[in-house]
């Protein structure tokens, strides 16, 4: 069956859209969705690292606290690397980076 | 999805996947591994298999997630294929992960041509391809194949030690630039079969695209014009401190779009 997403607006959206290569920090909190290894690893360090240039606060996700404590929660790689965040509540505005 | 025929033999097929079913068929008699069309149809199916099982997980999955954002602009019309919404963010350069920019020239380099990859020895037509490849390239440039098990810092060294990397596809055209990136930060060239929609980086401006049979061609001839290999390499890093760097794309994955 095909699945329909729901637009959902983001809690908080406050990185400067003008320059794309330096956007300032902003007052949103990163998560980083982490279960177990998998050969995306090393974009997620990568993500976060970037996120840390731009003094953005970033976490790793593993639980659905951890996700409440996040504004925008960014899964990388496949789905089923996230078994858990698959099942839980949503509890951030999630985004899929697949690929 | 094929929808199940009615028959015997639809109904082997949908209890048996066919890359299976080959397998079994060339265990049980062995001359059939000899017969090239047998094992196109198998790489071709499995090819075929592994694509659906992809999009299946992601329409099960989408409804999960406010957003799907892709690596490229094929997988964005796979998505809208199967009526998920998505836009394209390339992941991005960072030298935390893929080491610090090398330096263009690739003369003294004592590695001619590299080939990352899983699954290198399966019955897959990757494996295929790049056992043609061995044949077809001359035996001045060996062809240096490493499976999994290197990642970091050994595999930005070795990399720097590079010409040229060669991209064969498991899914044929699939593209998430990861090796063009990770090719470019260590100042080698990517060689690789086509690629569909991968933006921002462009065939003969920065990486060399060639199908299956003329890869060898292509690879010679990146190794005998040093001046070219130099151009490609320094235009994909300037995509790599510009658009492409994590930052930015980070940056565009966190904004949407107007």
């Amino acid at each position: 069956m095909p699945a329909t997403i729901r637009p959902v607006e983001p809690r908080i959206r406050e990185l400067a859209p003008d320059d794309p290569g330096q956007r300032r920090a902003s007052r949103f909190r990163l998560g980083l969705a982490s279960e177990r290894q998998h050969h995306m690893d090393e974009v997620i360090c990568a993500t976060e690292a970037a996120a840390r240039e731009l003094g953005l606060e970033v976490r790793r996700v593993g639980t659905e606290a951890d996700e409440a404590s996040v504004d925008v929660l960014v899964a990388v790689g496949f789905p089923h690397y996230y078994p858990n965040l698959l099942r839980r509540p949503r509890r951030a505005h999630r985004i899929l980076w697949y690929g | 999805m094929p929808s199940p025929g009615r028959g015997l033999v639809p109904a082997v097929l949908q209890t048996i996947p066919l890359p299976r079913l080959t397998d079994l068929a060339m265990r049980l008699w062995p001359p059939l591994t000899r017969w090239r069309r047998l094992a196109h149809l198998r790489a071709r199916a499995a090819t075929e298999r592994l694509y659906a099982k992809n999009l299946r997980e992601l329409c099960r999955a989408a409804t999960r997630f406010d957003e799907v954002v892709t690596t490229s602009q094929q997988r964005v019309a796979a998505c809208r294929a199967v009526g998920i919404a998505a836009r394209v963010v390339p992941y991005g350069y960072h030298p935390l992960t893929t080491g610090p920019l090398a330096d263009a020239d690739v003369r003294g380099r004592d590695v001619p041509v590299l080939l990352l990859g899983t699954e290198l020895k399966a019955r897959t037509r990757r494996s295929a391809v790049i056992r043609s490849l061995e044949q077809a390239l001359p035996p001045s440039v060996p062809l240096l194949t490493i499976g999994e098990g290197l990642y970091g810092e050994d595999r930005a060294r070795l990399l720097r030690r590079t010409r040229v990397v060669l991209d064969v596809h498991r899914v044929p055209g699939s593209f998430t630039g990861l090796r063009v990136i990770m090719a470019a930060a260590a100042g080698a060239v990517l060689v690789t079969e086509p690629f569909e929609g991968p933006t921002p980086f462009a065939p003969g401006v920065h990486h060399v695209e060639a199908p299956a049979d003329r890869l060898a061609e292509a690879v010679c001839g990146i190794l005998r014009d040093d001046s070219l290999a130099r151009r490609l390499v320094e235009a994909a890093q300037s995509l790599l401190r510009g658009e492409l760097a994590m930052a930015a794309c980070l940056g565009r994955l966190t904004t949407p779009p107007a």
